[in-house]
């Protein structure tokens, strides 16, 4: 680990080892859960947290740069406009090279840990340590019956299983439901007490509190885990070093034949699961964490504050604070499988989340952007810009340039020739070109890496999906200004036909 | 307890690194010493690389600089991967003027298409020595060093179609999706090389698609051979429609090697009577000239069809698979010379060099199996090696067959002879080289102005590229040249040069806006001056005003 990257960590560690030496076995319970409760508060309420969505420097730059923006469009709007241009295609590119390269190495030299299901079995009962398994529901009391069901599947001794069922206190059918159902002992039902703000991370931060195990792993209601899978990420943990903090699991779904949406989003969790992760594993760069099947370090995650319950992509700046604690995160060869949201709408909104989460996740670390650069180095700083800042930003550009490119070839508009320079052109025609079509390229590969044929024909279609992602991320942009920590909850149970 | 994280052995992959990297180094050095002595030596610069580098330069350093006049008769890959030598061509004019930079993308082309061959050749379990016999006898082939070294697209066209056959070989043995990949890029980079590539293309995708259907579980079947077959032919695809289109949006019509008074199609329609005379064309003759041009550069191929039967009933048809890139556009070339729309140039069938290597491997591989030991097994490597490189002399002879070997022997032919103390006969591409100096020289010294000089640059090229103010010219790429030929007076233009009016100049857009302008200025010009030789020259007229 170097010093820059331990540095974020430092001031815990001191006290860490202070207590330790004075502390003795009577005291350590007390002091772990203080602990809990101070990082999780230091999470909620400092300035690793998006609770506030701009810091005040933040706010007069932007500021400062919209009014830039604005005086140079009054006054000289051409220059200005092709400056812009030429700042936002020479982004996409370099954009494009890094998702290129990674992809690219995830294909050819994918960093993922494999255990197999022999090596997964033949661990001895004796030998496990316990496992927590933290899920949050909220207002599902239809899927309770089978996370229960998924829950039991898991291979691993329930005596050494620590299942926390975390439902709201006030969410009473599901607290029901969750009753009626009978749980087994070593699954515990847990009623959250009603507290703002109302989001996942805020219930996974309380789940921890009792939490007993060595190793923590969440999963959301619906999920279909692999039942080696826990198994699986303790023998892993055991062959690597200490500083790889989580384990994420692969995630697909189980509709995925339900609708083209469903369809497309598979294909688009095969670019993301089979070869992004796995190829920034391999290089060395952060991980956003996603949604579910990430397995901790208890300790990692201790130390790290747990998760930020203002931010709704909790996964994605967990990812980045681990590496940042000096953390690595590792890939699973172990696939969850999800459900698919199927409806537009109700995909809309996760998806808007998604992207808020991202931008939230940028804004509150680019709060010091010179500490940033130091816990992650020049080429995580370069990847934490491009993939967490840029990733939403380009998907709201995307239809202004895709409607320039139409407007020209069908109405060859003179303003358009104006605003692309010969040199610009090509560079912006290169971008159209190879980007649009290389991400076609990369769904249709992933798809059939990932063992589903035919999904392949589905992504040619994806640019159609590709709209759905844009007009999300406007709506991402706006929630950002009017609610940033508002939850568009999913809604999960699509995948069946109504009861009659 | 094995590690959970797949490696690779590192040593290996050092060893075959470094293998890759002195192959490359030692051939890339040769061919460009070869290289060096053919243009600078010998002043060979062949016509059709010197054109390619002329067409880059065009959209690079011409009066208008634009993409667009890289032109569409012919692919664009060999002219793009000049733009960043020609960056340097104001330190060395060479680079332009004798159009070496071509010479460096071929030298450089034909030792990754070396590279390619050994990485087949390490995939398929040859010891080392093997290797080196077997890669020798493709490098040390004189067509494939010619080709090497002179700046043809051949060597580039053989490095994306070799770069192919060597990732198919690895997918029907590995079947991971990133060798798939990598068949894909390579047969649509070919394909930005040389047209031909259509063939292998179509070839890839069938092969793909029925392999994978016979691999695949069942109920899976289609599913998989379809999603393969678009994996590895979405790249070509692409390539294709975007060349098409482009040149659509640009010049008005999608293929223009077809279309295009300069492309193919109009070159042989000028001199189908000479290819028949030459070489039997649409005569029962043409079969035959045929097979004699393609055994002589393989030898080994005499028993292709026995060796490709035999492994795939051996069950071992990863050679004959995935050499069928090779195998189609040598296939496409014979079809489009039997059917009379291609010259029966030798150089159309230079993947039948690797091709011979890779049947004597396979013949070499089904022997070994029929006789162990260690005694046989260096008997049979000997002879795969003699077969392989049984291809050196008869090349020879045939590259310098008038009739055979066309090309090569027009421009090598002379040097041989007056090595052997006969008269020299300066070939015709050097000679067009050398006379296009004097024309440059002619031209430049009017100090006609910026955009005031007329020219195809299609018939004139050697002015165009030799003249050291390439910007006095106005070309068929400029966006006013149309208007400029229409009306030379009145578009300020005060000289135009035009190409004798047989052969390819009757093409001249010149010649054929203004009847009798090579003749006598067709009414728009008084005769300044001239360069000629037999059968070739241009005249210098100045603009004059019609009466």
């Amino acid at each position: 680990m170097t010093l820059a990257r331990a540095r974020v960590v430092a001031p815990e560690d001191a006290l860490w080892s202070t207590h330790l030496a004075w502390m003795r076995d009577a005291l350590w319970n007390t002091h772990l859960a203080w602990l809990r409760e101070s990082t999780g508060q230091r999470i909620r309420a400092g300035r690793g947290s998006a609770r506030r969505s701009l810091s005040p420097i933040q706010r007069y730059l932007l500021i400062g740069s919209g009014a830039t923006l604005l005086t140079g469009g009054v006054l000289a709007p051409l220059p200005m406009a092709i400056a812009l241009i030429a700042l936002l295609t020479a982004v996409y590119l370099v954009a494009l090279a890094f998702r290129l390269i990674v992809f690219w190495r995830g294909v050819c030299a994918p960093s993922v840990l494999f255990v197999s299901d022999v090596a997964a079995r033949a661990l001895p009962a004796a030998s496990l340590p316990v496992y927590t398994v933290l899920v949050a529901a909220y207002k599902e009391p239809e899927v309770i019956d089978r996370l229960i069901s998924s829950l039991a599947a898991l291979e691993y001794p329930a005596d050494r299983l620590d299942v926390k069922i975390l439902l709201e206190a006030d969410d009473a059918p599901t607290l029901a439901a969750a009753r009626a159902a009978l749980p087994p002992a070593h699954m515990q039902i847990v009623a959250v007490p009603v507290s703002e703000p109302r989001t996942k991370p805020k219930a996974l931060n309380y789940g921890v509190r009792n939490a007993r195990g060595k190793f923590l792993t969440i999963y959301d209601a619906e999920d279909r885990p692999e039942p080696l899978q826990l198994r699986r990420a303790v023998s892993a943990f055991r062959q690597i070093p200490d500083e790889v903090g989580c384990i994420q699991a692969k995630l697909s779904y189980h509709n995925v034949s339900q609708n083209v949406i469903t369809r497309w989003f598979t294909g688009e969790y095969a670019v993301w699961f089979e070869n992004l992760l796995p190829g920034l594993a391999s290089l060395d760069l952060p991980l956003p964490l996603g949604g579910t099947s990430n397995h901790f370090r208890m300790d990692a995650l201790e130390r790290v504050g747990g998760w930020d319950a203002y931010n709704v992509t909790e996964d994605a700046d967990l990812g980045i604070r681990l590496y940042r604690a000096g953390y690595s995160v590792k890939v699973l060869e172990s696939t969850t499988l999800e459900e698919a949201n199927s409806d537009f709408i109700n995909w809309e909104k996760q998806r808007s989340r998604w992207y808020k989460g991202y931008l939230q996740t940028w804004l509150v670390h680019m709060r010091e952007p010179r500490r940033l650069w130091s816990d992650l180095g020049a080429r995580g700083f370069f990847f934490f810009n491009l993939f967490i800042g840029g990733t939403p930003l380009l998907t709201l550009l995307n239809p202004v340039f895709w409607a320039l490119s139409w407007l020209w070839l069908l109405g060859r508009w003179s303003v358009i020739a104006q605003l692309f320079p010969p040199w610009l052109y090509y560079a912006a025609v290169l971008s159209l070109v190879l980007g649009n079509l290389s991400v076609l390229y990369m769904g249709v590969v992933s798809a059939r890496a990932t063992g589903r044929p035919a999904l392949v024909p589905v992504m040619l279609l994806a640019p159609v999906y590709w709209g759905m992602m844009s007009l999300a991320a406007i709506k991402a942009f706006v929630q950002l200004l009017y609610a940033p920590t508002f939850w568009e909850k999913t809604t999960h149970g699509l995948d069946r036909p109504a009861a009659v | 307890m094995a590690s959970i994280v797949p490696l690779r052995s590192s040593r290996t992959m050092r060893v075959r690194i470094a293998e890759s990297m002195a192959i490359f180094t030692v051939f890339s050095v040769l061919y460009l010493a070869l290289a060096v002595l053919l243009v600078f030596g010998l002043q060979l610069v062949l016509g059709d690389a010197w054109t390619r580098v002329g067409n880059a330069s065009h959209a690079l350093l011409s009066r208008d600089p634009h993409l667009a006049a890289i032109g569409f008769v012919w692919n664009p890959l060999p002219s793009l991967l000049t733009f960043p030598l020609l960056l340097f061509a104001q330190l060395w004019p060479s680079l332009l003027r004798e159009g070496f930079a071509a010479n460096i993308v071929s030298a450089v082309a034909m030792a990754f298409a070396l590279v390619q061959i050994d990485g087949l050749l390490v995939d398929w379990g040859i010891v080392r020595w093997g290797r080196l016999a077997l890669i020798g006898a493709v490098a040390l082939n004189p067509l494939i060093a010619f080709y090497g070294a002179n700046g043809m697209s051949e060597a580039l066209f053989l490095a994306a179609v070799l770069y192919t056959v060597r990732h198919l070989a690895c997918w029907l043995d590995g079947r991971e999706v990133g060798q798939l990949v990598r068949v894909g890029i390579g047969v649509a980079t070919a394909y930005l090389i040389r047209y031909e590539a259509g063939a292998a293309a179509i070839a890839v995708i069938a092969i793909v698609a029925v392999a994978s259907w016979s691999r695949a579980r069942s109920g899976e079947r289609g599913a998989a051979a379809q999603a393969d077959a678009i994996i590895v032919g979405m790249p070509f695809a692409t390539v294709f429609a975007l060349w098409a289109a482009a040149s659509w949006v640009f010049v008005g019509s999608p293929f223009e090697t077809f279309t295009s008074v300069y492309g193919n199609s109009s070159q042989i329609a000028l001199m189908s009577q000479w290819i028949s005379l030459k070489t039997g064309q649409g005569t029962s003759a043409a079969p035959a000239f045929l097979a004699t041009q393609v055994l002589a550069l393989g030898p080994a191929l005499l028993i292709l069809p026995f060796v490709a039967i035999a492994l795939i009933r051996a069950k071992v048809p990863t050679p004959a698979l995935a050499a069928a890139p090779l195998g189609a556009v040598l296939a496409f070339a014979a079809w489009a010379f039997l059917s009379g729309r291609s010259f029966g140039w030798l150089r159309f069938e230079i993947m039948a060099i690797p091709l011979a290597m890779i049947v004597a491997v396979g013949a070499g591989a089904l022997a070994m199996r029929a006789f162990s030991g260690r005694t046989s097994s260096l008997a049979i490597g000997s002879l795969v090696i003699v077969l392989a490189w049984s291809g050196i002399p008869t090349t020879t002879w045939v590259m310098l067959d008038p009739l055979l070997a066309q090309e090569e022997s027009r421009q090598l032919a002379p040097y041989v002879a007056a090595a052997a103390g006969a008269p020299f006969l300066r070939p015709p591409d050097s000679q067009i080289y050398v006379l296009g100096g004097e024309l440059a020289e002619l031209v430049d010294g009017l100090h006609a102005p910026r955009g005031s000089v007329l020219v195809d640059a299609a018939t004139s090229y050697p002015l165009v590229l030799r003249s050291q103010r390439p910007q006095q010219f106005v070309i068929p790429s400029d966006r006013d040249f149309r208007a400029a030929l229409a009306n030379p007076g009145l578009f300020g233009l005060r000289y135009f040069v035009v190409a004798l009016d047989q052969g390819i100049g009757i093409v001249d857009a010149i010649n054929r806006a203004h009847t009798g302008a090579y003749e006598n200025g067709g009414g728009v010009g008084r005769l300044v001056g001239e360069v000629s030789a037999p059968g070739l020259g241009w005249r210098v007229y100045e603009v004059v005003e019609p009466e």
